[in-house]
């Protein structure tokens, strides 16, 4: 009995974990995405700032400080938020179970009726700090795509 | 005042399996401080070559020297260098940064060099001055007509006072009376500060009245 439960928690773990990470992959495509678009609409500009002399690293920066203020803009907001609802998941779920009349946790199917929740410090600090390295990683290809931009192209047309 | 020579310049592209051929063999001296025309039909490779003597874009062989040193022989790195300290651009579209002022345009090359913003900025304002666009500094490029786009384009390109202006068609969208104005600046930087004007323009009239033309036809001088 009790050895079921804990591998059906463990299971849980392991989904939860590849569905986390599928969301963090997700984020981190739409950071890519988000920057190649905005290369793209900044083509023009880059070119510009390429014929008065800015050089391919300084082109770089601009674009990895823009996807790291998302990064790190992004990460602040879903710790606060993360952080709100873990030390009020009691309340939330009763709020929700009131709303839908449902129960998440039916007491006679599990063995607990409540969703259980700590918050570790250092899984914070560990999570934020991945998010802010992914973030990283994800403005590497878009800022260098931008820095890479043949200037004599995009000047020759309006 | 750099003398810019020009040595066997070719310049092609590659469309698909066909290969354009833009500049073809091309040999010229630029003096320094003397302005030149360049003139020629439409696709004859004047815009290729100003963009090449500005460095933004490499020959597939030929050398470009300016006094005697070869700039793409230089690193990518000491050419954007080079590009910011000696080279102003005036394109026939104004190519103004949308987002910025007057001003903020005109400070760029300045900000890029690593120049003081209270320093750039006095700098930019004096040239706005000069150019005739003392109350237009704070007006983005959205708010100015297109004549006085084009003078900021120009302030822009001598706040660095570069030895070399290429203008390439500046006066095309503009009418004459305007483009007339944004000649005489061009012509004006060139006489006061010795600046190498070279100027790329279909306009028989400004041409005839430069000393020297250099005709383009198919990628060669002829
Ligand atoms: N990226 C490119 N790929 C293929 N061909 C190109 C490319 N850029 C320019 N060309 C060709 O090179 C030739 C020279 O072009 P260039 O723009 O230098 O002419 P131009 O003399 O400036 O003409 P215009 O007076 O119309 O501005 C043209 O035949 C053009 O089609
Ligand atoms: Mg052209």
């Amino acid at each position: 009995m009790n050895r079921n439960f804990f591998k059906a928690l463990k299971m849980e773990k392991i989904a939860m974990f590849i569905i986390l990470t599928l969301i963090v992959f997700v984020a981190a495509l739409a950071i890519v995405t988000t920057l190649i678009m905005v290369v793209m609409g900044k083509t023009r500009d880059i070119a510009i700032l390429k014929s008065m002399g800015a050089t391919t690293s300084s082109i770089m920066k601009i674009f990895i400080f823009e996807g790291l203020l998302i990064g790190v803009v992004g990460t602040i907001v879903g710790t606060i938020l993360g952080l709100l609802i873990a030390y009020n998941l009691e309340g939330i779920t009763q709020f929700l179970e009131g709303l839908f009349r449902f129960k998440f946790l039916p007491g006679d199917v599990y063995y607990i009726d409540e969703l259980p929740s700590t918050v570790r410090p250092l899984d914070v600090v560990l999570i934020d700090g991945i998010a802010f390295l992914l973030s990283f990683l994800a403005t590497l290809y878009p800022s260098r795509k931008a820095a890479g931009l043949d200037p004599a192209e995009a000047l020759r047309y309006e | 005042m750099a003398e810019i020579r020009v040595e066997n310049l070719l310049k092609s592209y590659k469309q698909g399996s066909r290969r354009v051929e833009a500049l073809r063999g091309i040999d010229l001296v630029f003096n320094g401080g003397e302005p030149v025309a360049v003139i020629g039909p439409s696709g004859a490779g004047k815009t290729t070559l100003i963009h090449i003597l500005g460095t933004i874009d490499r020959p597939s062989a030929g050398r470009v020297l300016y006094d005697g040193r070869d700039v793409f022989a230089m690193s990518d790195r000491d050419l954007a260098r080079f590009r910011n300290r000696t080279v102003g651009f005036v394109f026939q579209f104004h190519h103004l940064l949308l987002e910025f002022t007057a001003l903020e345009n005109t400070m760029m090359p300045a900000l890029i060099q690593g120049v003081q913003r209270r320093e750039a900025k006095g700098r930019a304002q004096e040239i706005l001055e000069e150019v005739g666009l003392g109350d237009r500094m704070t007006h983005k490029p959205g708010e100015l007509s297109g004549g006085e786009q084009q003078r900021v384009a120009v302030a822009r390109s001598l706040i660095l006072e570069p030895q070399v202006l290429l203008a390439d068609e500046p006066t095309g969208n503009l009418d004459r009376e305007t483009g007339e104005g944004v000649y005489q600046l061009l012509q004006q930087m060139n006489r006061e500060k010795g600046i190498t004007l070279i100027i790329v323009t279909h306009n028989e009239e400004i041409a005839g009245r430069l000393p020297r033309r250099i005709h383009l036809v198919d990628g060669r001088v002829v």
